[in-house]
């Protein structure tokens, strides 16, 4: 073995290894390379020109358009759901779980998982692109309950949000604690729609929830939130004369914001409001509520207890609210209904609306 | 001089008498722990397949045209190995681009199979015995197929296990252990049929 | 030995701060293949096996639902559902499950929870959590708890 040879060995091995890398760095730039790509969204309404290579999800919204989404692009939460109708490729296997046999018919993919590789046409709900992303102080916070916050948000200077009383916002967690990432859940808004320079958001805290326990431990006056909306079909339809509206527990938050809105644009409906809780503690802006009772007759309010205590002197309905609505909602007739709660509390009270007539098209709630 | 067996023989042999995991025990890591599902083995089965072929295809001309001519034969090793390893990454991309539908179903799996030792062991082997590029290319997709095929062999005996009774001490790896060497006396059977080396 | 690269994302999901707050390891270090194997192992020497619970468990869950925030006796059991608006996803990425806990007490005083996530991970994976998990279930606890439903 002498000098020489270890001398080639390095200089073959180098002239190799340089060798393949030049090669994958072609292929790299040959492959990897999706140039420009159009996007055409319904139909030639928008056209977007963005860099091939990344995710749907995150070439949208780098064009200020945000789709829905609770995982952040993991494919864990199922939301960010577009019509892809060209140059998508097939269903992956990380969609699988995620898209209906319904919806492979009409060419529904997670546009976190699509990768833009060459000229899409897409499908994109018409409301999506009235979404903005704010940067919020939190000026207020108020205990309402022993497990409901309510967090007044003032928008940035110069900016303003429209949306339909009902709509949700997607609310950011910075990383806290033991969570290194940020995370985002959706609320509802509770304020006015007329009020378009603040949000309000009533919180209620989820057992080891990621960001309900930000909020309720960690999230101070004075901090910035980052907030992304509106978004959600649940607002007013007001085909009808009266609204029965539902709700429990953190769910009064967008029934609120619809009560005021039909006040305040001096809409004809009558609504009734039946207001779940299951002790005295449970319930909150009761003042409000019956104030507005008795400034406009149109509004009823019916808050029910289920397990009032002797000392509570609880004057109004006992019993769950299915109780309350199956005595004092005798039918459909001209009526829609709102709910918001829990999804235990919605597939209750849907059951007895069912019976009662309403349909699919008379009932709304959220979703999420 | 290639040796002069029938190309044929030799694909029929790689899978059945020289199967790569239950004759050679090559690639056993990757053999172990992906084999609790079944379409999970599938998928790297079938990975392992494709693989070896590309990089029997790539590695045997550098073999025949680039180290024997050199005298380089010390470094035939590294330089097996980069190639796999380029050859994969390219592979990767290339499939990313022009056949997304394969690249969902095998793309998790290329990087793990590029330090799996079947395939730097179907390529030593295709050296060791002279093959020509016909053999080698028939004997890397035997071989592939019969890793492939001893893979999901596994995984559809570790789906029945995982629903029954065991004692303790053999759950997991033990067991497929024991599973793999009842298969590989299975497999001795064909050597009845012909055998290479 | 090797991971399967279809459990890297279902590993992530499982840590503290990615799904819920605490995850779904504790202070588990087995990998979660690993855990499923010994509990069905701890299910199987007690006679029963999760799907078996995890019916159980829904029927508990189920007829109290109905009157969620209240304690109701279900065959023999005090049950109290907690819903909780919104939902969470499994880790193995195959369900959303709505968040919900149920807080069992038998006659006996002793006390258990769970949640429907939990519920879903038991009956479709196999999986009753990480030691020191939040929600974990002692699999021979749990079957002993839910015997009286047989």
């Amino acid at each position: 073995m002498n000098f020489s040879v270890i001398l080639t060995t390095v200089g073959i091995l180098a002239a190799v290894s340089a060798g393949l890398s030049v090669i994958i760095s072609v292929a790299d730039a040959v492959l990897n390379n999706y140039g420009t790509c159009q996007l055409d969204i319904n139909n030639g309404e928008k056209l977007l020109s963005v860099k091939g290579g990344s995710s749907l999800l995150s070439l949208l919204a780098s064009e200020k358009i945000f789709i829905p989404s609770a995982c952040g692009g993991k494919a864990t939460c199922g939301l960010c759901k577009v019509g892809v109708l060209e140059g998508g490729g097939p269903l992956l296997l990380t969609e699988e779980p995620y898209i209906s046999l319904e919806e492979r018919k009409q060419h529904i993919r997670l546009s976190c998982q699509v990768k833009v590789k060459t000229d899409m046409k897409l499908r994109i709900p018409e409301e999506l692109f009235n979404i903005k992303e704010f940067l919020c102080e939190l000026v207020e916070v108020e205990d309402m309950t022993y497990d409901i916050k309510r967090l007044r948000l003032k928008l940035p200077a110069g900016e303003s949000i429209k949306f339909k009383a009902g709509q949700f916002v997607q609310f950011y967690s910075k990383p806290y604690g033991k969570v290194r990432e940020e995370a985002f859940r959706a609320y509802s808004i509770s304020s006015k729609a007329s009020e378009t320079d603040h949000l309000e958001l009533l919180i209620r805290l989820v057992p080891n929830g990621i960001v309900t326990t930000y909020v309720h431990t960690a999230l101070q006056v004075g901090d910035t939130v980052r907030l992304s909306g509106p978004y959600g079909d649940f607002y007013l339809r007001g085909d009808c004369e009266e609204l029965v509206m539902i709700a429990g527990g953190s769910g009064l938050a967008p029934i609120r914001s619809l009560v005021y809105d039909v006040i305040e644009k001096g809409l004809p409906h009558k609504m009734r409001f039946f207001f779940g809780a299951n002790t005295m503690r449970d319930l909150y802006y009761m003042e409000e509520f019956t104030q507005i009772e008795r400034d406009y007759p149109q509004f009823k309010f019916i808050p029910c207890l289920a397990r009032p205590a002797p000392e509570d002197n609880w004057q109004g309905v006992t019993g769950f609210v299915t109780v309350a609505l199956e005595e004092q909602v005798a039918d459909s007739v001209s009526k829609e209904a709102y709910l918001c709660g829990s999804p235990g509390m919605l597939d209750a009270c849907i059951k007895i609306l069912k019976t009662k007539g309403f349909t699919d098209e008379t009932i709304f709630y959220d979703k999420f | 001089m290639a040796p002069n067996i029938s190309p044929l023989i030799i694909f029929i042999a790689s899978i059945f008498t020289s199967n790569m995991i239950l004759n050679n025990f090559l690639g056993m890591c990757s053999y172990l722990s992906v084999s609790t599902e079944y379409k999970t083995a599938t998928g790297l089965g079938m990975a392992v397949t494709l693989v070896l072929v590309l990089t029997t295809a790539i590695n045997w001309p550098i073999y025949t045209y680039l180290i024997v001519p050199s005298n380089l034969f010390y470094l035939q090793y590294i330089i097996f190995i980069m190639v796999i390893a380029a050859t994969v990454q390219i592979l990767e991309m290339g499939m990313d681009r022009y056949t997304p539908d394969l690249h969902a179903k095998l793309g998790i799996f290329l990087p793990l199979i590029t330090v799996n030792c079947a395939i730097l062991g179907v390529i030593l082997f295709m050296v060791i015995r002279n093959y020509s590029f016909v053999q080698a290319l028939l004997f890397s997709f035997g071989s592939g197929l019969g890793w492939w095929l001893a893979i999901n062999m596994l995984a559809a005996i570790r789906e029945k296990l995982a629903t029954t009774k065991l004692p303790p001490g053999v759950k997991g790896p033990a067991l497929a252990f024991i599973v793999t060497g009842i298969m590989a006396m299975a497999f001795i059977g064909f050597s009845g049929i012909f055998t290479i080396q | 030995m090797k991971e399967n690269p279809r459990h890297i994302p279902v590993v992530e999901s499982l840590r503290e701060g990615i799904l819920s707050r605490d995850g779904f390891m504790g202070e588990d270090t087995r990998p979660f293949t690993d855990i499923i194997l010994d509990d069905a192992a701890v299910l199987a020497s007690a006679g029963t096996n999760a799907v078996e619970l995890a019916d159980k468990m829904t029927r508990l869950t189920r007829a109290a639902l109905a009157q969620a925030g209240q304690e109701v006796v279900v065959e023999g059991y005090r049950v109290l559902v907690e819903d909780y608006m919104g939902r969470i996803s499994c880790p193995f990425r195959d369900h959303r499950a709505p968040k919900r806990n149920t807080q069992v007490w038998d006659n006996a005083g002793r006390q258990m929870s769970w949640t429907a996530l939990g519920v879903h991970l038991i009956r479709a994976h196999g999986f009753f959590q990480g030691q020191g998990a939040p929600y974990r279930l002692e699999p021979a606890q749990l079957a002993d708890f839910l015997r009286a439903l047989d």
